[in-house]
């Protein structure tokens, strides 16, 4: 099955007097389970295409579907629940909130979503544990490596067991041997825990490194499509 | 995904809890502990100052209205010859007829009036040992002394009203002390302020004579022709002519919330007075002054026999045309007053709340402008408008409830101190022992903490819009 369908998708900016196409007829289909990164230069459109597929945007036109259910026809409220229960976001800055525990930020998508303490606090700790920071748990963001934040970042977008992983330049602000950590960790939780990833990603050799397919987007449209064979684990049980 | 309960919209229904959403913003503001208390210190000085000055508003009202109120003094109606309304006038615009003694019998015949007598003020020269000068000089019926009346005796008691007996006030023997202390020396009536019970006690029994005629002339002056059943001395050789009477009760003017000195004698008596006593004067129509004539009255007393037949009483009264003014009219007049004057104040105090709204929502203005990232991360993890809306609107309930508890607090405290020091430097003495021109009551304190917050909440409401509204993406791209 499917995890997420694009029709068409346009999206348009007035920019000064001109309109820019951020988005320009895209259509694609990502499988289930898959780890998929998207390539390209600074304004191809491949953060338009992330923050349309979160529900954090609209598009000008087409149609996106998750699971079947089409976005655009979503109330604004019903698009905070989708982003609450179906999407994680993992952003290059890592934007944890600085005045909370990294426990704290974990539980922060359940807190929101109505989940109550104790239960929080159960699955906020299994997945810190899954990123290896359990004993982590109490420090601050500030009290914490880059690396250290942003596998935060990952174990809080997964702790809603989302079915989309939307990651935004993930390793942008990491050395390269801390992105490394970061970039596994990514590619073991999509085996082990089956979720979708679509990864924006300037790199190219990443890219190809980590992920099984691989889309180029070039102004609004995309324009290489490589997929590797399915020798993943996940592949063999897909 | 998980399989999550579904609103009839296809909306999940699950969404943050408010118990959480308020620990969410309280935590908000602990991370902010100065600017927080900055702000708050801003609504604890606008509600202090509101609590400081509604407190003196309700405060007077409060004692202004103890001064009035006091059991039999509620049954007492007085009947005037205008229309009493302080807010329409002056009332000697309006038609001003003097009572006659037609009007009394009318009046006392009324159903539901124990007794009628005509409110009779003379002003009298006196003796008490040889010293003498001129005091006002009330003429009661026995049926008019109410309990605080009987209370504010400090020696003796009420004459019975049959004989040529007087209840002189304690400030008239400080007088009588005071001049014959400096009879040989300087020509002072300054009030001895050290006469005590214990002392007015030895008055009791004293001849006291209303002095009549004689060559002093001016007060107390009068060719007429001594009633049969006044007991008068002289001509002595001098001219003058004297009412002797025998002191048998002091009270203390204090105790009714008098300043005035007098003395307070029977009707019947004072009705056989007034003939060889000077006139009343009264206004006349057309605003000038004019000598009242024997059997004119300016007004007349009624009491009525119970306090539930009082409405009737009146109502009966204002059918036959009269005009009638009770304490609690006077009472109503005092709320209109005070509530005016604790309008005034509290708008005065309201400034300073005014300020703290602005610091408010300034406040709340540079949260969101320090914040916008992570309105736009949370946001992203699927906080919904409302809940946005309500972290910044909590915290500033939160920044109100604290303001306003201090304020409170605060303003209560002043009130105290206040209260010490009207007492210690304007309220002096006995008088004012038990006033307190500073109240806070439960109400006043609930009423202020509701304000702070309502206050708090309306400067955290467009912030609150502002932050709800923005957009994700563009906030998380803010630096």
């Amino acid at each position: 099955m499917n995890a997420v369908e694009a029709l068409g998708l346009t999206k348009a900016y007035r920019m000064g007097g001109a309109t820019v196409m951020a988005l320009d007829g895209v259509t694609l289909s990502i499988e289930e389970g898959d780890f998929v990164a998207v390539v390209g230069r600074s304004g191809s459109g491949k953060s338009t295409f992330l923050h349309l597929l979160g529900g954090l945007d609209r598009p000008s036109g087409g149609e996106i579907r998750v699971k079947g259910e089409a976005l655009s026809s979503k109330s604004p409220d019903q698009l905070a629940a989708y982003r609450r229960q179906s999407v994680g976001f993992v952003f290059q800055s890592f934007n944890l909130s600085t005045t909370m525990s990294a426990l704290q930020n974990v539980e922060l998508p359940l807190l929101l979503d109505g989940i109550g303490s104790w239960e929080r606090r159960e699955r906020a700790r299994e997945l810190l544990d899954a990123v290896g920071l359990d004993e982590r748990r109490t420090h601050r963001p500030s009290q914490l490596s880059g690396g250290e934040q942003q596998r935060v970042a990952v174990a809080r977008s997964l702790v809603n067991r989302p079915a989309l992983l939307l990651a935004d330049e993930p390793t942008g602000n990491l050395d390269s041997e801390t992105a490394r950590e970061v970039l596994e960790l990514l590619q073991r939780m999509n085996v082990e825990r089956k979720v979708t990833i679509v990864m924006v990603t300037h790199d190219r050799p990443t890219a190809d490194q980590y992920a099984r397919r691989v889309l180029e987007f070039s102004d609004g449209r995309v324009v290489s499509d490589i997929e590797k064979p399915r020798t993943t684990p996940l592949a063999q049980e897909g | 995904m998980e399989s999550r309960p579904q609103g009839r919209d296809g909306a999940c229904v699950s969404r943050m809890r408010l118990s959480d959403t308020f620990r969410f913003s309280l935590a908000n503001l602990v991370q902010r502990k100065l600017r927080t208390a900055l702000t708050m210190i801003g609504v604890a000085v606008g509600t202090g100052a509101i609590v400081l000055m509604v407190s003196f508003g309700v405060g007077l009202q409060n004692e202004l209205v103890n001064l009035f109120e006091s059991g039999e003094s509620l049954l007492m109606i007085n009947v005037i010859p205008f229309k009493f309304n302080l807010f329409a006038g002056r009332p000697r615009a309006q038609k001003m007829r003097p009572f006659s003694d037609d009007d009394l019998k009318k009046i006392a015949a009324v159903d539901g009036v124990q007794a009628a007598w005509p409110d009779l003020q003379l002003r009298l020269r006196y003796e008490v040992d040889k010293s003498g000068s001129t005091t006002p000089v009330y003429a009661i019926p026995i049926e008019s002394l109410t309990q605080p009346m009987r209370d504010m005796l400090v020696a003796g008691e009420w004459w019975d009203g049959k004989r040529q007996d007087v209840v002189v006030s304690l400030e008239l023997l400080r007088k009588v002390k005071a001049r014959q202390a400096g009879t040989q020396g300087e020509q002072h009536d300054a009030p001895d302020p050290t006469i005590t019970p214990a002392e007015a006690q030895t008055f009791l029994g004293k001849e006291l004579s209303f002095v009549f005629g004689g060559s002093e002339g001016g007060e107390g002056t009068s060719s007429a022709t001594p009633p049969p059943g006044l007991a008068i001395d002289g001509p002595d050789d001098k001219g003058k002519r004297r009412v002797k009477c025998r002191i048998v009760g002091v009270y203390d003017e204090v105790k009714v919330g008098g300043f005035d000195s007098g003395v307070y004698i029977p009707y019947p008596f004072g009705k056989l007075l007034r003939v060889i006593a000077p006139p009343q004067w009264r206004f006349t129509e057309e605003g000038g002054m004019q000598p009242m004539k024997q059997g004119e009255y300016l007004s007349i007393i009624a009491k009525a026999r119970s306090i539930e037949e009082m409405p009737r009483v009146i109502e009966r009264l204002e059918a036959l045309e009269y005009n009638t003014l009770t304490v609690k009219d006077l009472i109503s007049v005092i709320d209109k007053f005070t509530l005016a004057l604790k309008a005034g104040l509290g708008c005065l105090g309201g400034i300073g709340l005014l300020v703290a709204f602005f610091g408010i929502v300034n406040t709340m203005f540079m949260a969101i402008l320090e914040r916008t990232r992570e309105i736009g991360m949370l946001k992203a993890l699927g906080a919904r408008d409302r809940d946005v809306r309500r972290f910044f609107l909590y915290e500033a309930a939160a920044i109100g409830l604290l303001g306003a508890l201090a304020g409170l607090g605060g303003g209560w405290l002043l009130s105290m101190l206040m209260n010490l020091l009207a007492r210690t430097f304007v309220l002096k003495g006995e008088r004012f022992a038990n006033w307190h021109l500073f109240q806070v009551s439960f109400w006043m304190a609930a009423g202020s903490i509701a304000f702070g917050v309502l206050v708090a909440c309306a400067a955290g409401l467009l912030p609150a819009i502002r932050a709800s509204r923005l957009d994700p993406v563009t906030a998380l791209r803010h630096e």
